[in-house]
């Protein structure tokens, strides 16, 4: 196996590329900054830059593996203020790096749980309807329709994993709302929290979302998957926690705000791909709240 | 309440198009304001006559040229209504990468870059296709049917839809959304099978046949006809446009032959292409109040007669 990983610079590329060295994996990354953990086969690439890609032809030619986490967060919705960036970055981008790599055979695409958009059920499966609200959500759902067509067309493997919102690491994500959460308690200001505080979302551990393709890395297996956490923790629930383990007993404020459970069915993970997530919260939003004291 | 067409300022993209001609001259007739966006003003087709006796506006403008339209933005400014056919390429090669960001620049981006200039948009209508069903998990194809292109055509159009739906919910402006089937009739300049079969058989030529294949053909008076009464409701909507028939490939190119009385022989090919397709067409008679009126026959005279006078 000969593999690719972009967004190597990134949130979830940084730890993966610290396990792949660890499990001494080979392979190369590659992402628009150099920062965190870099391995020798790195590459600082802009992958809307077609011709700079290009340029490293020759070893991209030998990729047949490709982990393709690089991507352009945005959680707005207005398609006239960031629409055009993020359709550059996810949708071209990833053509781009399609028309680099002409002897790919495996595909994993790290997908998100916005492209359901509000769930009309609980558990949502991998077949609820698709109605982004989000710019993101957008162009990760058409991101993956056009990889669909490619990989049936070339006869490529194509797996993609839906995350689940995920938790564990301080620096990125901080809009976010455990790691908001976890600051303002640290600081005894109030957090706030939109809606009644009610609602239920599977947050995902870091390392559970890398556990995910790691398992991927081994057998491979094909398919659109959920991957989300164990537990499905109302706001209220998440405060109480980090409340305990930092010894505090800090009030949330509440505002106003249209909220939804949004818990994602992980049951097709589990029996395809043979894949569950370990984390319980109590034990992920300790280890978070380690690694932010540090 | 319905929307009012007259005195309103439309916006057709694609508007040199079979779609395009015929609708601007349908809202006309409606005492609407058309301008049409297209890319190329020394091939205005049947619009040309309404574009040089200044009735309508042509903006020549490209929607994979960023800075074009950034140019154009000001005389969009007015426009209360959009009505987005956005045209179509077909590629020697549709599913190659370079075909994929073609459908990206044109479909997505051009859509996205087009809606930075309107801002004052009362209402947008978009014609997608069936491509974005792929092979369709069960006919009658209803809405409900699984979104599963098997194109980066119907990527393209899926993408677009999906982008349009975001921008009609943020800003709150409805949205009709009409996956047509097949159209045909006169002005269809598309090298799909009427065309094909008909100029060979005026020709007298052999003409090649996919057996099995089947489609849901509408003409173009009633594609026409749903667009006007999508306008009218003006509403979040999403219809599949299609007559609720299926008529296979050999029973259209028999037609066809007999009313060119063609000598044109049938030569069969083993292996199929084409699969059968047919839509529900039940939400959009209900909610549109319409029912495709033209019949193949009646249809099938129409165009040929169209291809004649071409020759």
């Amino acid at each position: 196996m000969k593999l690719l990983v972009t967004g190597a610079s990134g949130n979830i590329g940084n730890i993966l590329g610290n396990k792949l060295q660890k499990n001494n994996i080979p392979f190369i990354g590659l992402d628009v900054v150099s920062q965190g953990f870099i391995n020798d086969d790195f590459f600082q690439l802009d992958i809307t830059n077609k011709s700079n890609l290009y340029e490293k032809k020759s070893v991209f030619n030998e990729v047949d593996t490709l982990i393709h986490l690089a991507s352009k967060i945005d959680a707005g919705a207005d398609i006239t203020n960031t629409g055009i960036e993020s359709v550059n970055v996810n949708v071209k981008g990833t053509l781009n790096l399609l028309e680099c790599l002409p002897n790919l055979k495996n595909i994993l695409f790290t997908s998100t749980y916005m492209v359901y958009g509000i769930p009309k059920q609980n558990p949502v499966t991998e077949n609820h309807i698709q109605e982004p609200h989000t710019v993101y959500g957008t162009s990760k759902m058409v991101t993956e329709k056009y990889l669909q067509v490619y990989a049936q067309e070339k006869g490529i493997n194509l797996t993609i994993f839906r995350y689940m919102g995920i938790y564990g690491l301080m620096s990125h994500y901080a809009n976010q709302a455990i790691p908001i959460f976890i600051k303002l308690i640290a600081t005894g200001k109030n957090p706030i929290i939109y809606g009644n505080g009610l609602q239920r979302r599977n947050h995902l551990f870091i390392d559970d979302a890398i556990d995910a393709i790691l398992v991927w890395i081994n057998n491979k297996n094909p398919g659109i998957f959920n991957i989300g956490g164990i537990d499905s923790p109302t706001n209220l629930d998440l405060i109480s926690i980090i409340n305990e383990k930092m010894n505090k007993k800090i009030k949330p404020i509440f505002k106003e705000s249209q909220q939804y459970d949004f818990i994602t069915d992980i049951s097709r993970a589990a029996a395809v791909l043979h894949f569950q997530p370990k984390t319980r919260i109590k034990d992920g939003l300790s280890n978070t709240i380690e690694r932010f004291l540090e | 309440m319905t929307f009012k067409i007259a005195e309103k300022n439309f916006l057709i993209t694609g508007g040199t198009g079979q779609i395009g001609s015929f609708l601007t001259e349908k809202l006309l007739e409606n005492k609407a304001n058309v301008t049409v966006l297209g890319h190329n003003s020394n091939n205005l087709k049947e619009i040309k006559d309404l574009v040089d006796t200044k009735k309508i506006k042509f903006v020549e403008c490209d929607l994979t040229n960023e800075n074009r339209i950034k140019t154009v933005g000001p005389l969009l400014q007015n426009v209360d209504f959009l009505v987005h056919l956005s045209s179509e390429f077909r590629f020697p090669e549709p599913n190659s990468l370079s075909s994929a960001h073609h459908t990206v620049e044109l479909d997505i981006k051009g859509t996205i870059l087009l809606l930075q200039q309107l801002k004052q948009l009362q209402g947008i209508l978009f014609t997608s296709s069936a491509a974005v069903y792929g092979k369709p998990s069960y006919l009658p194809t209803d809405e409900l049917c699984p979104i599963r292109p098997i194109s980066f055509y119907g990527c393209g159009k899926f993408a677009t839809e999906k982008y349009l739906k975001l921008h009609s919910n943020n800003k709150n402006v409805p949205l009709t959304i009409l996956r047509i089937s097949n159209v045909y009739g006169q002005r269809d300049r598309s090298n799909q099978m009427i065309p094909i079969f008909t100029r060979k058989a005026l020709r007298n030529e052999p003409i090649k046949l996919n057996e099995n294949g089947s489609r849901d053909l509408i003409h173009i008076s009633d594609v026409i006809e749903a667009i006007m009464s999508a306008i009218k409701l003006n509403q979040n909507n999403l219809f599949n446009i299609g007559t609720g028939i299926k008529f296979s490939n050999h029973f259209i190119l028999k037609k066809i032959i007999e009313i060119t009385k063609s000598q044109s022989k049938i030569l069969r090919l083993e292996k199929s292409e084409d699969d059968d397709f047919v839509y529900d067409i039940s939400k959009a008679t209900a909610k549109l109040d319409i029912n495709p009126k033209v019949s193949i026959e009646r249809g099938l005279v129409d165009e040929i007669l169209w291809h004649k006078k071409q020759i």
